[in-house]
């Protein structure tokens, strides 16, 4: 139970600074950083979400995006950039503060970031990176944004803000329009987007956008019933769509209603039965591409485990049952955060970073 | 199992309509969605410069399968007054060495997860579509496309042994959609080692699957039911005998029409929404999928009169989402639309 007691102390405390346990070492911090350094301006290869309108289209990555043109695409470069200031924020006075610092100026700056946010101002790519880019913006701007007392995290929160602005409207409008949730467990997954938009419209007191998020999510999720846990994980999942709806829900009903939603959701979790969602997935087969988001899927199952837990009573019989996989996952995962492949190198340390500094119960 | 039957026709107005929005869509290189793994400055050209013939149609495999529907009406739609203008476009499309590009790209280290296996499968429906034809300009075509082929089913087999889990969603990577094509291709080329390859993987798969959950369908941005998909799949792997059982442990409640929303058609909210037409084209899948496993059911089978209800209400809402005036969707409803109403999926050849 030590953990629980770990989890509940930082979210009392959060966010002033001090509080911050040591959650990283200092070998993770120099890897995680190093990595995400080097990823960060790494040009190519790139893939393309764009939509190409004409010849005009034809650019490079670093011309249409100064910030986020690195980490194989434009939503791992956000959530890179998220990771440094994540890791900055709760272990300051680490080896190296000041190469990073250095780094994020340059990246931040006030011009690059008004190329990022003039992308968004055409109609025609007004969905690029919906949603899930636009959820990594957002938890961004709102680590940035609510971090006292740093000189740096102002300038560059203030530099973010025209894309934080333009991502804020896209989301606005999105929330309403879905008819329904995406279910599966990869990057258009509406559960996830929606955690990270209402964690930001909370925190930084977007009452609309929070309201209308918790509404849909009630619209979308509230009946949901035994829920086909036997049919995880899809091969390429790197989020469990069953647990992203639950770590959803947590955040928008009462300790009471999500109490007895998640029985019927998940009605056998007090017998340790979840089909297969309790057991981290392995993989055997060679490390690349899809293979790598199963490391992600074992990331992002443990911070929806821990999620659910903080939102439980503590006498609830399900709390050991979701710690102890917790744990699992986070061992299974963290053997493989690394592996010098940059097909998992260019984002897993970002799950990590998530994980590890209990970024989603604050 | 399947019933082979001859494709319905259809009247000679349908098929210039629909050739129509294919003869347009190929040939419009933009706005294009290419999805291309950037490698440096030589990466940044126009689509028509790294995939010659499948430039158009906003995207790779939206193009690959425009064609496939042309050849498709040419081949159940003879003498249709569209004809000759469908072979010009054909015979400057399905060019040897536009197409030897085409099958080059795949060689490159980052380009061999181009269109997995989405892409994958409707290029090898084309294929199929070719060899199946006794045409002498379908000759010609097929041995132009002959490269590119063989680079799919390489790497399609160098794929199989590595896929781990299903991928199980109702846009792009559902992998009972492409298993099922994939299959109909191997059969009717004869290549019996990539149909056992796929068969294996098919039953291991989904042959256990019990209690499918309906309820949970359709997301909002499907194009495809994922249950629906898998049944039609299995229909394909199965005795008739083993799929009836199969069936039923898989939809329980289907002799009831307790399947949640998936036997009801779904409206499209906003037509020029590239992602929420998406439902549009659901609607036709699903009427491909219901007849695929009416098609393997006994006569009798009860469900037949629900699934057949439900085929004919979903085609009834997916045809008219067709012909919208919007690219969103005029790119690549068509094919679907010329799937289920030729109903290549239970005819062969």
């Amino acid at each position: 139970m030590f953990l629980t007691v770990l989890l509940f102390s930082c979210i009392s405390q959060a966010p002033t600074p001090a509080t911050y346990p040591e959650s990283l070492t200092e070998e993770e911090i120099s890897i995680f950083t190093k990595t995400a350094m080097e990823s960060i301006v790494q040009e190519v290869p790139w893939t393309e979400f764009k939509t190409y309108l004409g010849e005009e289209s034809v650019v490079t990555p670093k011309e249409l995006h100064p910030t986020f043109y690195g980490c194989f695409d434009w939503h791992s470069a956000v959530h890179n950039h998220w990771m440094l200031v994540r890791i900055l924020k709760t272990h300051p006075g680490f080896e190296g503060e000041q190469v990073v610092r250095d780094f994020l100026h340059k990246q931040f700056s006030k011009e690059n970031l008004r190329t990022e946010a003039a992308y968004f101002e055409n109609l025609k790519h007004s969905d690029f990176e919906e949603p899930y880019g636009w959820a990594w913006v957002l938890l961004l701007a709102l680590e940035l944004r609510t971090w006292e007392n740093d000189v740096d995290a102002k300038i560059w929160a203030a530099h973010l803000h025209p894309l934080e602005k333009q991502i804020v409207n896209l989301f606005s409008g999105f929330v309403p329009l879905i008819p329904a949730p995406e279910r599966h467990g990869m990057h258009e997954n509406t559960a996830f987007a929606f955690s990270l938009a209402w964690d930001y419209a909370h925190a930084l007191h977007l009452t609309n956008l929070e309201k209308s998020i918790s509404k849909r999510a009630q619209d979308f999720f509230l009946k949901d019933v035994n829920y086909p846990s036997l049919y995880e994980p899809s091969g390429k999942d790197f989020l469990s769509p069953g647990f992203a709806e639950a770590d959803l829900m947590r955040r928008v009903l009462s300790q009471n209603d999500f109490q007895s939603w998640l029985t019927s959701f998940f009605p056998n979790l007090e017998n340790g039965r979840l089909g297969n969602m309790l057991t981290p997935t392995l993989q055997s087969g060679a490390m690349q591409g899809a293979y790598m988001h199963h490391i992600g899927l074992n990331f992002s199952r443990s911070w929806a485990m821990e999620g659910i837990v903080l939102a439980l009573p503590n006498e609830d019989s399900r709390i050991d049952i979701l710690l102890n996989a917790a744990s699992l996952h986070r061992e299974a995962a963290m053997d493989f955060v690394t592996t010098g492949v940059y097909d998992g190198d260019h984002w897993l340390p970002t799950f990590a970073v998530y994980l590890l500094t209990s970024r989603g119960l604050e | 199992m399947t019933a082979m039957s001859q494709s319905p026709s259809l009247e000679d107005e349908q098929v210039v309509s629909f050739a129509r929005l294919a003869l347009d869509s190929i040939v419009r290189e933009f706005p294009n969605k290419p999805g291309q793994v950037y490698t440096g400055p030589e990466s940044a050209v126009v689509p028509r410069e790294i995939h010659p013939v499948f430039y158009g149609s906003f995207d790779w495999h939206s193009s690959v399968h425009g064609h496939w529907m042309l050849v498709r009406l040419l081949k159940t739609q003879p003498n249709s007054s569209i004809e000759a203008e469908i072979r010009t476009l054909l015979h400057t499309q399905l060019n040897a060495d536009a197409l030897l590009v085409e099958a080059a790209y795949f060689d490159e280290k980052q380009n061999k997860g181009f269109e997995r296996m989405y892409g994958w499968a409707w290029l090898l429906q084309l294929a199929h579509e070719l060899h199946t034809f006794e045409d002498d300009d379908a000759k010609i075509w097929a041995a132009h496309l002959k490269p590119l082929e063989d680079q799919v089913v390489a790497l399609l087999l160098g794929y199989l042994p590595r896929l781990s889990h299903p991928i199980r969603t109702g846009v792009h990577p559902d992998t009972a959609f492409a298993f099922g094509m994939e299959l109909d291709y191997a059969r009717a080329v004869g290549n019996k080692e990539l149909e056992q390859a796929l068969v294996a993987k098919v039953l291991s798969f989904y042959q256990d699957d019990v209690n499918y959950p309906v309820q949970y369908e359709p997301s909002g941005e499907d194009f495809f039911s994922a249950g629906l998909n898998e049944a039609d799949l299995m229909r394909r792997v199965l005795t008739q005998q083993e799929y009836v059982a199969w069936l039923d442990a898989f939809f329980p409640g289907l002799a009831d029409g307790a399947m949640g929303r998936v036997l009801t058609p779904t409206q499209v909210s906003d037509v020029t929404d590239g992602r929420l037409v998406h439902l549009a084209g659901l609607n036709l899948s699903r009427g491909w999928t219901l007849e695929g496993i009416v098609s393997a059911l006994p006569d009798g089978d009860q469900r037949k009169d629900v699934l057949q209800a439900a085929a004919i209400a979903h085609r009834k809402v997916g045809l008219e989402y067709v012909f919208s005036g919007h690219f969103e969707g005029e790119h690549w409803l068509a094919s679907f639309a010329i799937y289920l109403v030729t109903q290549a999926g239970i005819t062969q050849g």
